[in-house]
């Protein structure tokens, strides 16, 4: 169990990423979202959670892969990190996932070295399938790289 | 001890009494004539070594006991007021104040040692009329004898006030029911039923009960304000029968006590004339709970204590409600079900109350915060041997809580340096010209959607040049960069981390911390300090703070498909424009509004909106907007309506956009953007 970690599962274009399940609040269907003018271009907007004003970012954007139009699936994963709540705008939630940490290779080779790679903190396997895992203090760069 | 439960009751309660007597000592300080404060501090000392003792904190009652017989004398003109004897008491509620928190903290009340202001309070007792200090003690302790008197407690005599100022003249009636009478209730009823309908009544003693189970003997007492002639009371009373005699008195205040009873003199039994009519009031007060809440309102409104955790929560959720509410409005007009719609009106209502009720709860008047410092003011003027005088304008300003919470540090500080850099000594201020009393003011009041809050002094400015010189030496800048700062800039200087320009250290402030830390305490605060200057005329601390979760009065706007707030503060007017009216200037757009040239900025461009259709419409909506003297015209789409919002942070991840001062959550649960005007200048 002590090296298990329950992911929640979602799709960006065809590949699939997770956030560790401890991170996420809720998944929301889309609703609308309003620009902010000057913000950094990866966030989206804001959006209205129970009252609460929340910052909505882009993950595609903030990865840097191409934009796909909204769907029936588009779902935004509200995450909570370091008491900082944030919309993450996703294709799709594919499900909950637990993956055995042994599983997650967080090696530099598989990583990459690029300027994207410090969002990702490792690359689970379960079954054929692979889960990107993301870097969320990097993602939500509270660390004023801005 | 059951006593847990009253606790946070009795520590609420006695902070407002000590607030209630700094407040007293402190006009009484100003005008030591004054009967009326004396009695009220007297009241609050009263009460404050009641509750103590109810609570079983014999230390703060014994102190208090002592603080109440000093004060029973200089009530009965035993004593003068002097500074010394205000300046004991001051200490005394310090004291008590410690005293209280520690308490409030668990600690034992005995952790402050009073031994010493005992002794002094009693000297000054006993050395200056020693044979009225058992008197008074006697009389502060003779409550239990106490006779029904036609007395006044607080409750009354604000509510006589009120009413004098409301041009009614409040009078004393004593009646006498003849000894035959065999259904006194009833004819006491039939007076008190004309005395209402003449006026108000006030207060009866023996109280209304009583007089209704006849618990009296021929004769009673009424308070009643009217606008009547006391000839038509007489007579009003008189014509019922079996009634003896009416008296009818005007009461007069300031002496009040004295004199009502010298006008009832039938009522006054002889042991009444020190003794507190502390019975007669208890019953009088539990008769009319009205008066009393009227009271508390007056002196300091009453409270109870909620963590601001879960007024957020509930604010947050009364917003769900509404977005749901609104999604129930968009399916009874799809489906065209009347009912539902004309329920959903009602709850309209509603939640649209609820929703500003639980956002009013969160603010706060600045008072709250201001009045500690008249006292602060005071202290430290004596101590530096200057002589100051506060003004407090603006106190009723609402802040949010969490901001009001956060400010009274950094005030404090502007505060003393005022005091102690800010405004010169008596000596040099004469030598200069000046009134020998320095004016220290602070001033809030809201501009535009921030809470300016100022502290003002009319002392020596802040000399640039030394300033220059002294970053020069800590080496904070360079020669050449200090003498290329304008003046206004150097004085900013002051805010840097380890900046201090006293040339003696004080204890007062100058230790080199102060300023920066006001400014960071400001700015985690979402807020700005700033400050303007001219040697010898004063300075001018500016503290702008962002109305957080505050609710301000906007116009809501409309560019292509995005809606904008913009600050009703901020607005001079709207007008409607044809494209023909947009001038150029140097390659920008104005427009000429009643002779003046105003700048515009379309917002669309600004803001970078995406274009949607373009719209060749004739009509420009322009909103003129102001930020103090200069105007700038924005150029809208469309104008929504006027519409009270909640203004909303956006957020760490998004903080310090410019031209935004946050968002709001509009009535269908759609985000609008703030915009801050000021950025736009």
């Amino acid at each position: 169990m002590a090296n298990e970690d329950q992911v929640v599962a979602f799709k960006l274009r065809n590949e699939e990423y997770g956030f560790s399940i401890l991170n996420v609040q809720e998944i929301k269907g889309l609703t609308d979202i309003t620009r902010v003018p000057f913000a950094p271009e990866f966030i989206k907007g804001v959006i209205n959670l129970r009252g609460s004003v929340l910052p909505v970012i882009d993950l595609k954007k903030r990865l840097g892969l191409e934009d796909t139009p909204y769907t029936a699936n588009t779902r935004i994963v509200i995450v909570q990190y370091d008491e900082v709540a944030v919309g993450m705008l996703v294709d799709a939630v594919t499900e909950v996932r637990t993956i055995n940490a042994d599983d997650i290779d967080t090696s530099r080779t598989v990583t990459g070295n690029d300027s994207n790679s410090k969002f990702i903190s490792g690359i689970g396997k379960v079954d054929d399938r692979l889960i990107i895992q993301l870097n969320l203090s990097e993602i939500i760069g509270l660390n004023g790289e801005e | 001890m059951e006593t847990n439960q009253y606790m946070e009751m009795f520590l609420d309660e006695s902070r407002e009494h000590l607030q209630s007597l700094n407040d007293g000592l402190l006009s009484l300080e100003n005008d030591p004539e004054d009967l009326s404060v004396l009695n009220e501090i007297f009241r609050n000392a009263h009460t404050l070594k009641g509750m103590s003792a109810t609570m079983g904190y014999t230390k703060t009652a014994e102190l208090t006991h002592d603080m109440e017989n000093l004060l029973d004398m200089l009530r009965k003109e035993q004593l003068k007021v002097s500074s010394e004897i205000i300046d004991v008491i001051f200490k005394c509620v310090d004291s008590l104040q410690e005293m209280v928190e520690n308490i409030g903290n668990g600690e034992s009340e005995d952790l402050v040692d009073v031994s010493d202001l005992v002794r002094q309070v009693n000297a000054i007792a006993k050395g200056d009329a020693a044979p009225a200090a058992e008197e008074a003690e006697e009389a502060a302790e003779g409550e239990n004898a106490a006779a029904p008197v036609l007395e006044l407690n607080d409750t009354d005599e604000t509510v006589i006030r009120e009413a004098k100022n409301s041009g009614l003249i409040p009078y004393a009636v004593h009646v006498e029911i003849a000894e035959s009478c065999l259904l006194k209730s009833a004819r006491s009823y039939m007076v008190m039923n004309v005395l209402d309908e003449l006026g108000d009544v006030i207060k009866s003693v023996p109280p209304a009960q009583d007089l209704e189970q006849e618990k009296f003997d021929h004769s009673f007492d009424v308070v009643i304000v009217t606008d009547a002639e006391p000839k038509a009371i007489e007579d009003g009373v008189s014509a019922i029968s079996e009634i003896t005699e009416v008296k009818v008195t005007e009461i007069t205040l300031s002496a009040s006590k004295e004199e009502t009873k010298e006008e009832a003199p039938k009522a006054a039994a002889p042991a009444a004339k020190k003794a507190e009519p502390k019975k007669a009031d208890a019953k009088a007060e539990a008769k009319k709970p009205a008066g009393k809440n009227d009271k508390k309102a007056h002196v300091a409104g009453q409270s109870v204590r909620v963590d601001i955790e879960k007024l957020d929560t509930l604010m947050n959720l009364v917003g769900e409600l509404v977005t749901n509410k609104v999604r129930l409005e968009q399916i009874g007009m799809t489906h065209r079900l009347t009912e539902l719609t004309e329920t959903l009106e009602q709850m309209d209502r509603v939640t649209s109350d609820l929703q500003s009720v639980v956002m009013k709860v969160r603010m706060v008047p600045v008072s709250q915060v201001f009045n500690r410092f008249p006292r602060m003011v005071r202290d430290l003027a004596k101590e530096l041997n200057k002589d100051i005088n506060l003004t407090i304008e603006g106190e009723d300003t609402e802040l949010d809580r969490t901001v009001i919470d956060e400010i009274g540090d950094p005030l404090m500080h502007l505060l003393r340096n005022s005091l102690d850099h800010g405004v010169e000594h008596p000596d040099d201020r004469e030598a200069k010209g000046k009134p020998r009393t320095g004016e220290v003011g602070l001033i809030a009041r809201h501009e535009g959607n921030n809470v300016v809050i100022m502290v003002t002094d009319d002392g020596a400015g802040i000399n640039a040049d030394k300033i220059r010189n002294k970053a020069v030496e800590k080496g904070m800048i360079s020669r050449e960069e200090a003498d290329a700062l304008p003046d206004a800039d150097a004085v900013r200087l002051i805010f840097l981390p380890g900046f201090s320009t006293a040339e003696t250290i004080t204890d007062v402030s100058g230790r080199g911390v102060g300023m920066d830390v006001v400014r960071s305490k400001i700015e985690s605060l979402g807020g700005h300090v700033d400050v303007e200057t001219k040697i010898d005329e004063g300075s001018v601390f500016k503290i702008k703070l962002p109305l957080t979760l505050a609710i301000i009065q906007a116009m809501l706007v409309k560019v292509q498909d995005e809606m904008y707030a913009i600050p009703l503060g901020s607005i001079d007017s709207t007008i409607n424009i044809t494209p023909d009216d947009i001038k150029t200037v140097q390659n920008k757009e104005v427009i000429v509004l009643r002779g003046q040239i105003i700048p515009i900025a379309r917002l669309g461009e600004v803001l970078s909106v995406p274009k949607g259709a373009d719209n060749d419409e004739e009509d420009i909506f322009v909103v003129v907007v102001h930020v103090g003297d200069h105007k700038i015209g924005i150029v809208v789409d469309n104008l929504i309506g006027q519409q009270e919002i909640v203004i909303k942070t956006l957020g760490k991840l998004l903080s310090g956009l410019k031209m935004l001062a946050g968002a709001t959550v509009l009535g269908d649960g759609h985000v609008a953007m703030i915009l801050d005007v000021s950025a736009l200048m």
